[in-house]
């Protein structure tokens, strides 16, 4: 099957920012998240002959990108436990929100970036974490549910 | 969980993300192309080297080989070779870009490659870099009209099967003077006039500094200089043509480059030769559908007063009902006029390019037929052919299947398409996909 280079940097062109700024929560800060982005299309790049085609060429890229963020290659990605301090642009915007986000488990925490910042589709991020959708969409729904319990206490106890 | 609390959720988390756009593409092909020496770092363990040795083993025999040796088209994917043009021949440059109705942005800048004396005459290459090409031009005597120019695509580089690729080969040029052809007219000795040079010109991976090309049986040395190689030789009536290009390597080792020789004539065999890569069957019989923001004349991209361009070179038989300028891929310089014409609304397409001109194509069979596909290269020299058509609305996107396995997705704007592809990566085959990503349309195009 294999990806083309065009596929690739169209999806870099499109898609750089998301990946920076997922990547910085499990990197350890923008700059890093930035090198991490671009060794990860470099890589995708040199062994596109090796996407099989039986996800998205985006999720295989996540992957690649988790692994080198990782300076590993873990059996289980779903263990990466997002840095909230390196996340956000300016925290202190809505600390609210990224107290409540703290609170979250790490696994719902970081299908809760690739979501909202990654903009990801359920799908893509069962690829991409190595987890099944199902599972996508139960961690989702409870992150959801404990943000949003989270923000009505803090407002309401304002 | 509402669907409110969810747009809550994206609204505040979507107003703590970070903005700024740092991405830097030249850089990836940078990382791309170097030795994967950090890479093999990030391997814990010993096991992992192992891996990543073996990785890097497999790269050396597929292709890597090359860069690792030779070093690769860093000098031209993300450095600046050679020295800035001097301030008359940026400007005449400018000048000249100005003109053309394909043209560079206007920041463009020139560098100076290599400068030869030979045959009476100053031959000057200088080279650039425009979004998605590499671009060539010499000057004989400073002259900038009719300067032969040609473009490399950024992915032929990052792809190349060998560290030298050639731009143009065998390309008349220099001043005009009278030769005799051998024949006579009566009794007088036939005389021809021709341009009295012919040069070959391309460029080169980091680290090469030998080019030869083989003329009958001899190998003539070219300059390399610059991350660039050229090859001035007399011209004749009936020349010798490149047959070989070659290139040697650290180990001695002679690698030889792939070129499409210049006389290289019709040949029936190579119209009947397809590519094996790309689909071979069509998924579904698209529907019958035309072009929607041409037939209600919405004013995309220039009309042909905005863009200077004569409205003569699009006049047909029929009345021109609509027309607009084109560039279907903003990375690259080709623009593309397209026009309604006669009352059954016949779609033209005329591609302008700044380096071979224009060429004019009509007759597509749109809404029937959902793809319509040229290819044309003006001069047997070129090394790289331009691809260019247009889609209907059933079509939201193309890809091309080269010969050598590669494949490209086709830019594609407003439903024209333009891209530049080496002539060896022939036969290839364009498909065209539906938006759910059916193939509707299969063109396969034969070798020049």
């Amino acid at each position: 099957m294999g990806a083309s280079k065009h596929e690739i940097e169209d999806l870099y062109r499109r898609r750089y920012v998301a990946f920076r700024n997922v990547v910085a929560t499990v990197a350890g800060g923008r700059e890093q998240a930035r090198d991490v982005v671009q060794d990860a299309f470099a890589q995708a790049l040199r062994k596109r002959e090796t996407y099989r085609g039986d996800g998205t060429l985006e999720a295989w890229v996540w992957r690649i990108a988790f692994r080198i963020a990782l300076d590993a290659t873990p059996r289980d990605l779903a263990v990466i436990e997002p840095s909230l301090e390196q996340a956000f642009l300016e925290p202190e915007r809505d600390p609210e929100l990224v107290d409540a986000i703290r609170s979250l488990p790490p696994r719902r925490r970081l299908v809760v970036f690739l979501r909202y910042f990654g903009d990801l589709s359920y799908e893509e991020i069962s690829e991409a974490c190595g987890i099944s959708e199902g599972t996508v969409a139960a961690t989702l729904a409870k992150a959801r549910a404990d943000l949003l319990a989270a923000i009505d206490r803090e407002g309401a106890e304002r | 969980m509402t669907r409110q609390g969810d747009s809550l959720l994206a609204e505040r988390l979507s107003a703590l993300e970070d903005p700024r756009d740092d991405s830097n593409w030249e850089d990836v092909l940078r990382r791309a192309l170097e030795q994967p020496l950090d890479w093999r770092r990030r391997f814990r363990g010993r096991r992992a080297l192992l891996i990543a040795a073996v990785a890097a083993a497999l790269m050396l025999v597929v292709g890597f080989a090359l860069a690792a040796t030779l070093g690769g088209f860093s000098g031209w994917l993300s450095g600046k070779p050679g020295s800035p043009a001097s301030h008359t021949e940026q400007q005449a440059f400018q000048r000249a870009n100005a003109r053309s109705w394909a043209s560079f942005p206007s920041g463009t800048k020139l560098r100076r490659l290599i400068v030869t004396r030979a045959y009476g005459s100053t031959f000057q290459l200088f080279g650039f870099r425009s979004g998605d090409e590499i671009c060539l031009r010499l000057t004989v005597n400073g002259a900038n009209r009719g300067a032969p120019m040609s473009c490399i695509p950024r992915l032929e580089l990052s792809d190349a099967k060998a560290p030298v690729v050639a731009a143009l080969v065998d390309m008349p040029a220099g001043k005009v003077r009278s030769v005799l052809t051998g024949r006579r007219i009566g009794r007088r000795k036939q005389r021809v006039r021709v341009l009295s040079n012919l040069v070959s010109f391309g460029v080169t991976a980091d680290g090469v500094s030998n080019v030869e090309l083989r003329i009958s049986r001899r190998n003539e040395r070219a300059l390399v200089e610059n991350n660039a190689f050229l090859l001035v030789r007399p011209n004749a009536y009936s020349h010798k043509s490149v047959l070989q290009i070659s290139t040697i390597d650290s180990a001695g080792k002679r690698i030889v480059v792939p070129f499409t020789r210049s006389d290289r004539g019709f040949d029936p065999k190579l119209m009947r030769e397809k590519t094996r890569f790309g689909p071979t069957r069509i998924d579904r019989k698209p529907p019958r559908r035309a072009i929607a923001w041409l037939i209600i004349h919405e004013p995309r991209g220039l009309s042909l007063h905005q863009a200077g361009i004569p409205s003569r070179w699009i006049k047909g038989r029929h009345p021109v009902r609509f027309a607009r300028v084109l560039q279907p891929d903003p990375r690259n310089h080709v623009r593309v006029v397209i026009r309604l014409a006669g009352k059954h609304n016949a779609i033209c397409t005329l591609t302008i390019t700044a380096t071979r001109g224009r060429g004019f194509d009509c007759g597509w069979g749109l809404p029937d037929q959902p793809l319509g596909v040229s290819v044309r290269f003006n001069r047997s020299s070129e090394q790289s052919a331009l691809v260019s058509g247009v889609v209907s609305d059933a079509i939201s996107r193309i890809d091309l299947f080269l010969n050598d396995g590669e494949r490209w997705s086709v830019p594609l704007k407003d439903n024209v398409f333009a891209v530049f592809v080496p002539r060896t990566d022939f036969p290839a085959k364009l498909a065209g996909y539906d938006s759910q990503g059916k193939v509707v349309a299969i063109e396969d195009l034969i070798s020049l």
